[in-house]
């Protein structure tokens, strides 16, 4: 393991990567790997390394440089902004604890404050540090300068939850924006913000963007690095990692319902807060009112001292978080219990299961018997539940050998063989999937493909999480028998109509942000192993009949999110999927004409989520791939 | 004096920045006033020669004062930039009005509210209305018993009408006082919460509880109800009154201030004693109105609203 991720350093001839690793050769640098080191063990970190040295495809500083509003488009802004400004239009209050910043960053971030293109704000800076001499005249200075600027002494450093409450005292904006002292916002932020208003005409209560990282570079610039490109609101992912983070702006109304921020979840305050506001929106009915902006406007300050970069000394933040999660599943009555996860910052909710509920496994087969062999010995060696029934439904097999085997099987560990037909339309693997519930009893649909093989705990995992009111499905993190990620869940747009995510990614890598290894919610998961709640199925309508072959499972979680489900990508339920061996049918002109009908038919029924993309993954990312590769 | 540059600081960053500012130091001894000299050359300092109370200190920074209306901050106070635009926004737009109190809020946990209008009930006892209730609370502006004088403005005409602060009370239920001769008067005090404070509190003697704020309390509550209590009052509050009293000497009896407050109380009487006469309150037409607050206000401090 050692000697691999040296040599991938060693054989890397990519030249921006050496230099980066030379410039990474600091002592800074390697007491940070080390203490990674002793904190992940020999083997985890190994992997780890691997994963981070991996190239990116489209580099992220380069792409920023292109991204970026243009001096031109912030020129276009100003006019735009004073025309919106005169309508009496947003105001944003921007409030910023200060402690002890150092000028060369405090500079920067109320620069990038005053000069954004939208005018409409107020700039509250309240200081907690009055002996800092430095801090005090700057201050001072650009409030003389600039009359939005606001500066409040505090006698006291009250930490940066009483600071920021002291500066939210005087925040009178529609929106109050949340800032760190060291950090910097895109100079179109706010405009970006009040043209996603006025586009969405959504009232939001809460908003939120995409944000990168920043430090200093060696040519006095500002690097850009380590974009987090986020989805639309997705509950699951944030009770796995605080992904909203920056840049976080809320309605000064929704905040003088919910009061300020929490001082005793210190190091996690902001987890709190926003995950009491989401349950404070959640409660009056108003999930919509979450408004993502799909773009880079928030830049996270990276330095020496900053908790960005040394996550590891913050213990205590991590377990505020794992409290302020509790708190959360305690608000929405919801049982289950909440760990840390071995990624700094990521937990791990699990969920209990309450009665034993009915379950019905369904595994459509055609001739395949050592397949079907395979798969219904691992269900029975790894399944530890009484209240399920299996049912095989055979259909096309003409082999006497798989009706010798349907007679062995029929009737012992729960198994029934129910046969269905086709008719003169031909086979349809979503009739056979719903013919298959139509012969099941249980509350609690699983659909598995005979070229899976489960492993331990997936039963219980899948109940927790679909037991919960919110779910409608919930999928599994497959792997391709030799380690290789098979499917992470399914991303609509990907590849033309919706493709897995992170296929053929090294099992034990995490991916971009830990996704793959980050319980969240998706557009869909894949029916070669999932479980669905049989009311939302039938809610739904169960599988589209016109679906013969393709994209069935997809339409049908589609289906599902349409009715207000929730479909939950659960990399805690893992499985081995053969997929090759199913595919082994010949390319046929038949074939490739049904899959092209099958493909309008989604294209179609799903115009509007296509032309919008998919919430849950996010625009700047490139559907050509499925690893969250920057669009070029 | 730590927390002067906070409270000058807020004041240099007001939107309406159409006053002067009066700092009146009570002999604080430690290096304020030539602290503000030299970086607030915009501020009026005057310096007291002894610490001769609270009242006493504000009535100078009045008189020296010559504008229409006074606005009275604490020093441990930071305000929101818009409470000096409020205050007097709501007092021009209110013939009638006294005062108007701004919002305060707790500095050390601006969640928390610290006062929102001043009060007084039957059983005797003054108390901050929404004192620990969320700071988002008590949002309308309303007319209140009393303002509290940490963070207030006065109409000067009315001022001197009614009398300045009560100066024998050296400190404490001196604004609940002014508050209840304008009322008598037949004006009204009002509480602006969009004019926000932040108040520390409790910054400048010292602890919640101590015997300086006991004893002084507790003998100008006597002296309160001398001053303001018709004798028709006196008597139809009389039962309340005693089990206000004796409900607070039970409480303060625990905290091992007991003979504090007792001594206090028996220096109300002998200060009404001394006053005489003259301190008996004119007959009022507010007086029936003003007793059925007092009901209500029990309420109010029992209930919280």
């Amino acid at each position: 393991m050692w000697r691999s991720a040296f040599l991938i350093i060693l054989n890397s001839t990519d030249e921006a990567m050496s230099r980066n690793f030379l410039q990474k050769a600091k002592p800074y640098y390697i007491r940070k790997a080390l203490r990674y080191l002793r904190h992940y063990g020999v083997k985890d970190f190994a992997v780890r390394v691997r994963e981070r040295l991996t190239p990116d495809e489209v580099p992220y500083g380069p792409w920023f440089e292109r991204h970026k509003a243009s001096e031109c488009q912030l020129q276009a802004q100003r006019e735009e902004s004073a025309r919106l400004a005169a309508q009496g239009s947003v105001k944003f209050s921007i409030v910023i604890p200060v402690f002890r910043t150092p000028e060369r960053f405090l500079r920067p971030c109320i620069s990038s404050v005053l000069g954004q293109t939208y005018p409409n704000l107020e700039l509250i800076l309240a200081n907690a540090s009055p002996e800092d001499k430095d801090v005090c005249r700057i201050l001072s200075e650009y409030a003389k300068r600039d009359v939005r600027v606001n500066v409040i002494e505090l006698e006291k450093n009250e930490g940066i939850a009483g600071n920021t409450n002291a500066a939210l005292f005087q925040a009178e904006g529609t929106y109050v924006c949340f800032m760190d002292h060291d950090d910097m916002i895109a100079p179109d932020a706010l405009y970006e913000t009040v043209s996603a208003l006025e586009r969405t005409g959504c009232r939001a209560g809460m908003i939120y963007t995409d944000e990168d990282k920043i430090r200093d570079d060696a040519a006095g610039g500002l690097e850009h690095f380590q974009p987090h490109f986020k989805p639309d609101f997705n509950l699951d992912l944030l009770r796995s990692n605080n992904y909203i983070c920056h840049f976080l702006m809320v309605s000064r109304d929704l905040i003088s319902e919910c009061g300020g921020i929490d001082g005793t979840y210190e190091g996690a305050q902001d987890y709190e807060f926003i995950l009491r506001l989401v349950d404070l929106m959640w409660g009056k009915g108003k999930q919509d009112a979450i408004l993502h902006i799909p773009k880079v406007l928030y830049h996270w300050r990276v330095h020496e001292a900053s908790t960005a970069d040394n996550p590891d000394s913050k213990a205590y933040a991590y377990e505020a978080g794992r409290r302020a999660l509790m708190q959360h599943l305690e608000r929405r009555s919801q049982r289950g219990s909440v760990f840390l996860s071995k990624d700094h910052g990521f937990y791990r909710v699990r969920y209990e299961f309450s009665g034993t509920p009915s379950v019905s496994v369904i595994i459509p087969n055609c001739g395949q018997k050592r397949m079907l062999e395979r798969c219904l010995s691992a269900l029975k060696a790894h399944t530890d539940y009484e209240n399920i029934e299996i049912i095989v439904v055979e259909n096309n097999s003409s082999s006497r050998e798989i009706f010798e085997y349907y007679k062995q099987i029929q009737g012992r560990d729960h198994v029934k063989v129910v046969r269905w037909k086709s008719g003169e339309d031909g086979f349809s693997f979503s009739k056979v999937c719903n013919y298959g519930v139509m012969k099941s009893s249980g509350e609690y649909l699983v659909f598995l493909n005979n070229d899976v093989e489960v492993r331990d705990g997936w039963l219980q995992e899948f109940l927790g999480v679909c037991q919960r009111e919110e779910t409608g499905a919930c999928g599994a993190k497959l792997y391709y028998p030799d380690g290789k990620i098979q499917s992470a869940g399914i991303v609509v747009g990907i590849g033309k109509v919706a493709g897995s995510l992170f296929s053929g990614m090294n099992g034990s890598f995490g991916g971009y942000l830990n996704r793959a290894s980050t319980m969240q919610d998706l557009s869909a998961v894949t029916a070669a192993f999932m479980m669905v709640k049989r009311s939302a199925f039938e809610e739904a309508g169960g599988f589209t009949q016109e679906l013969a072959v393709a994209f069935n499972d997809v339409d049908l979680c589609l289906k599902m999110r349409e009715k207000g489900y929730l479909i939950v990508y659960d990399p805690f339920v893992e499985a081995t999927h053969y997929e090759s061996a199913s595919r082994g049918d010949e390319y046929t002109k038949e074939k490739a004409e049904r899959f092209r009908a099958e493909e309008a038919y989604m294209k179609k029924r799903w115009a509007p989520l296509y032309e919008a993309g998919d919430p849950y993954y996010n625009p700047n990312l490139s559907l050509a791939r499925w690893d969250y590769t920057l669009k070029k | 004096m730590r927390y002067l540059d906070g409270c000058l600081g807020s004041l240099r960053q007001q939107t309406d920045r159409d006053f002067d500012v009066i700092l009146v130091d009570n002999a604080s001894g430690d290096g304020s006033a030539a602290y503000v000299r030299a970086a607030y050359p915009e501020v009026c300092v005057v310096e007291l020669s002894s610490n001769t109370g609270f009242c006493t200190a504000v009535n100078t920074g009045i008189r020296m004062a010559e504008t229409p209306y006074v606005l009275l901050l604490n020093n441990d106070t930071v305000s929101g930039r818009h409470m000096v635009e409020r205050l007097r926004g709501a007092l021009e737009k209110d013939d009638g009005a006294f005062s108007c109190a701004a919002k305060m809020i707790r500095m050390s946990d601006p969640r928390t509210l610290d006062d929102a209008g001043d009060y007084y009930c039957a059983l005797g006892w003054a108390f901050a209305r929404g004192r620990g209730a969320s700071s988002e609370k008590y949002a309308g502006t309303e007319p209140v018993f009393a303002c509290c004088a940490a963070a207030a403005i006065y109409r000067r005409k009315m001022l001197e009408k009614i009398g300045l602060f009560d100066e024998r009370h050296f400190a404490y239920l001196e604004d609940i006082d002014l508050g209840w001769r304008a009322r008598r008067a037949g004006y009204r005090n009002l509480y602006v919460p969009s004019a926000k404070v932040l108040h520390a509190g409790s910054a400048t003697s010292g602890s919640a509880h101590n015997d300086f704020k006991v004893s002084l309390s507790s003998r100008n509550s006597v002296f309160l109800i001398y001053k303001n209590m018709p004798l028709w009052m006196i008597a139809l509050n009389a039962p309340l009154l005693a089990a206000g009293y004796i409900i607070k000497a039970v409480y303060f009896s625990r905290m091992k201030l007991g003979r504090t407050y007792l001594k206090g109380i028996l220096d109300g009487f002998k200060m009404c004693a001394k006053a005489g006469k003259a301190a008996r309150p004119e007959k009022s037409g507010s007086d029936g109105r003003i007793q059925l607050e007092l009901w209500v206000n029990c309420l109010r401090r029992l209930t919280d609203f």
